[in-house]
């Protein structure tokens, strides 16, 4: 990975890059195609759609390598144009209609307590995140939130990007931001609770 | 405070950014709720099991790109120049 190269061979890379040498790309692509295509699956689930949004990014990368500015890694640069190259191609897709976040957001009496007790998980069940089948199971429940609310969840917790970086990806305020992601993790909270126990469904 | 509100200052209180008097608040409800102290441990277990995910699926299967996906990333750049 180019991320794994000291920092005199990021740089010649990068001057190779810069100097449109064919090598230096196919090395760039070999480096670090692999990782970016597993960041763009964690948006596009499709498998044509997200090799196609790879070699978008790699093109869009390629014709703005001169604005590239040396103080960042060459693979945080990438990352974020792979996630956009991602999100792009979710909003020119057409919208499916989408489950509402409602029904998997806690319920409250009038007097605004818990409707239900809320107990801990069982330790037994936490540790099977270990086993594949539970990692299935919590990638269904991630895929199961609304689009909008997944995004924002994945760009915050998984991708480390800040709230007004997300923000600005995603055209929406700072303010739709926090909230979409504290509902996001409520939602899979509730999903996650059928198999972890604890609760009534 | 209510179970209602204080769930929707959780995400706020992780990321550190309610103030002293919130905070005093916040930790009064959990002395008195169990069921928000289960909700806060939870919810903060979902976040965990979410990010082990993605760490997990990485490290068990080492990214790699598919030779004829390089190949044709290398053509439309290609094609591109020309
Ligand atoms: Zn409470």
């Amino acid at each position: 990975m180019a991320s794994g190269k000291d920092r005199a061979a990021r740089q010649r890379l990068l001057e190779r890059l810069r100097a449109g040498e064919d090598a230096a790309f196919e090395e760039l692509v070999r480096d670090e195609g692999g990782r970016l295509l597993s960041v763009i699956r964690r948006y596009l689930r499709d498998e044509e759609e997200a090799r196609d949004a790879l070699q978008e990014t790699f093109l869009s990368a390629f014709r703005a390598i001169d604005r590239f500015e040396g103080g960042s890694r060459l693979s945080t640069w990438l990352h974020r144009i792979a996630v956009n190259a991602a999100l792009m191609r979710l909003r020119s897709r057409r919208r499916r209609p989408e489950g509402s976040i409602e029904e998997l957001l806690p319920d409250y009496h009038q007097d605004g307590h818990h409707a239900r007790p809320v107990g801990p998980w069982r330790p037994e069940a936490l540790a099977t995140v270990e086993r594949k089948e539970t990692r299935r199971f919590v990638r269904r429940s991630i895929d199961a939130l609304p689009e909008n609310y997944r995004n924002v969840m994945l760009l915050r917790d998984i991708e480390g990007f800040d709230t007004s970086e997300t923000a600005a990806m995603l055209g929406i305020s700072t303010n739709a931001v926090k909230i979409r992601l504290h509902r996001a993790r409520q939602a899979l909270r509730t999903l996650l609770a059928r198999e972890m126990g604890g609760e009534a469904p | 405070m209510t179970c209602r509100e204080f769930a929707e200052f959780i995400a706020d209180y992780l990321a550190g950014e309610l103030s002293d008097a919130q905070i005093a608040v916040f930790e009064r409800h959990m002395a008195l709720c169990s069921d928000c102290v289960n909700y806060l441990t939870t919810y903060r277990q979902t976040v965990e099991i979410e990010q082990q995910l993605f760490a997990r699926a990485e490290q068990e299967v080492p990214p790699t790109i598919p030779e004829d996906l390089i190949t044709a990333i290398i053509d439309a750049r290609r094609r591109q120049a020309e």
